[in-house]
């Protein structure tokens, strides 16, 4: 077996890894009761299931000169998804648009909130 | 090689759908911009399939804008969905209803 | 953190540009673009440079204060241990989508030790990554997260996250330990 029929297999499982993990958080999407648990599905192909696939690419294709923009891409999409889930999150929870009877604990609604401008960091 | 290639597509496109149907159902707006910042993501996946399988790389700067653009819907509709919601927010005293789009 | 401003003489303001050309902001950008580019030349180093000086300059940013010091080996083991977190994370999380049991989940306020925007920001940023607990709120006056966390059974298992949050912080301060000095001028 040579250098390159093992980097294949583990391409070939990078890649079905990572869409295993895609179909598995579009179940939970489709499944969870309320967005912010479904929030939770959601991040998992943005993370692991993206590092996953570029990593069964760069197996695959074996050129240095793609390793970066691999990596770029990567990053660019763990940057971005924590941004974005911050925001969705947020605005989820100030709309009210949480099942309440799911929280086990909910410290936010609990503690007196000295009001704080909005935007505020 | 190409048999797990058929298959991981088969896969993403069994989540893609099941994305659409959240896509379609989602009682609220920020619902569909979750179920979408997830297609994104698939997508970004299904297009690196297609780079594993024909070895072009002319895709891959796409993705990069890919990647880095797909949360600017999300992060939108987040601030209109809590400006619109603001006004109201402080008096609701039914929370947990939802659906309110 | 907000950009320096300057005001003009009709009293308008903008964002001032001295110190716009950042060297850390230089070598990012330079990077981006070599592996945009997925190769390196001398030519592409040159306008790599280039560019990353316009960019700089045509969108000045306020410089960024990290405030702390560098640790290299502890900063690879957090690194080591953000993956692990994830693969395991997102298992959980995977194991939760497919089993028939409800969840049961819990808001946890995490106050953080630490006093600086660019830890809490960290934190922030490495919790949200991991699958399973998402950030709704974030205080920066008490310097106090707001997290969702998923499958969560009782008030025990929250406390039990709530100290995770507080160990990555932990670990994250003995690989970025704060200075002394800067603690003092806003």
């Amino acid at each position: 077996m040579s250098w390159t029929q093992v980097a294949d297999l583990a391409a070939a499982v990078c890649i079905l890894l990572g869409a295993v993990l895609a179909l598995i958080a579009a179940i939970g999407v489709v499944r969870l009761p309320d967005l912010l648990t479904r929030m939770h599905a959601a991040t998992k192909p943005q993370v692991l299931g993206t590092v996953l696939v570029m990593t069964g690419v760069a197996l695959r294709l074996r050129d240095p000169g793609v390793v970066g923009i691999l990596a770029l891409i990567v990053l660019l999409q763990m940057a971005t998804s924590v941004v974005s889930s911050h925001m969705v999150g947020r605005a989820s929870f100030r709309a009210g648009q949480v099942r309440h009877d799911l929280l086990v604990v909910d410290e936010l609604s609990d503690r007196p909130s000295h009001e704080e401008p909005r935007g505020a960091p | 090689m190409t048999v797990v290639l058929v298959l991981g597509a088969t896969l993403l496109a069994a989540a893609a759908v099941l994305l659409l149907v959240r896509l379609t159902i989602g009682p609220t707006i920020l619902d569909r911009s979750v179920a979408l910042d997830v297609l994104v993501a698939v997508t970004v996946c299904a297009t690196g399939l297609y780079v594993a399988h024909s070895g072009v790389t002319y895709p891959l700067p796409m993705l990069v804008v890919l990647a880095g653009c797909g949360m600017v819907g999300a992060v939108s509709v987040a601030r209109y969905a809590s400006r619109s919601d603001d006004l109201e927010a402080g008096d609701r005293d039914d929370p947990g209803t939802g659906g309110k789009w | 953190m907000s950009p320096v401003m300057r005001t003009r003489r009709d009293g308008s303001t903008r964002p001032a540009r001295h110190r716009a050309v950042q060297p850390l902001a230089v070598v990012w950008l330079l990077l981006v673009w070599l592996a945009l580019w997925g190769a390196v030349t001398p030519l592409l180093l040159v306008g790599g440079v280039l560019v990353a000086v316009l960019v700089c300059v045509t969108f000045p940013l306020p410089p960024i204060d990290l405030g702390s010091s560098v640790r290299p080996l502890p900063l690879l083991g957090v690194i080591a241990r953000f993956h692990l977190d994830v693969v395991r994370a997102s298992i959980e999380v995977a194991g939760v989508v497919l089993r028939r049991r409800p969840v049961r989940n819990a808001v946890v306020a995490v106050d953080l030790e630490t006093k600086s925007d660019f830890m809490m920001t960290l934190v922030a940023s490495m919790l949200s990554l991991v699958p399973g607990s998402v950030v709704v709120e974030a205080r920066r006056s008490t310097h106090t997260l707001y997290l969702h966390v998923i499958d969560v059974p009782d008030a025990e298992a929250a406390d039990e996250f709530r100290r995770t949050a507080l160990d990555l912080e932990q670990r994250l301060l003995r690989a970025l330990p704060p200075r002394r000095v800067d603690q003092e001028d806003p």
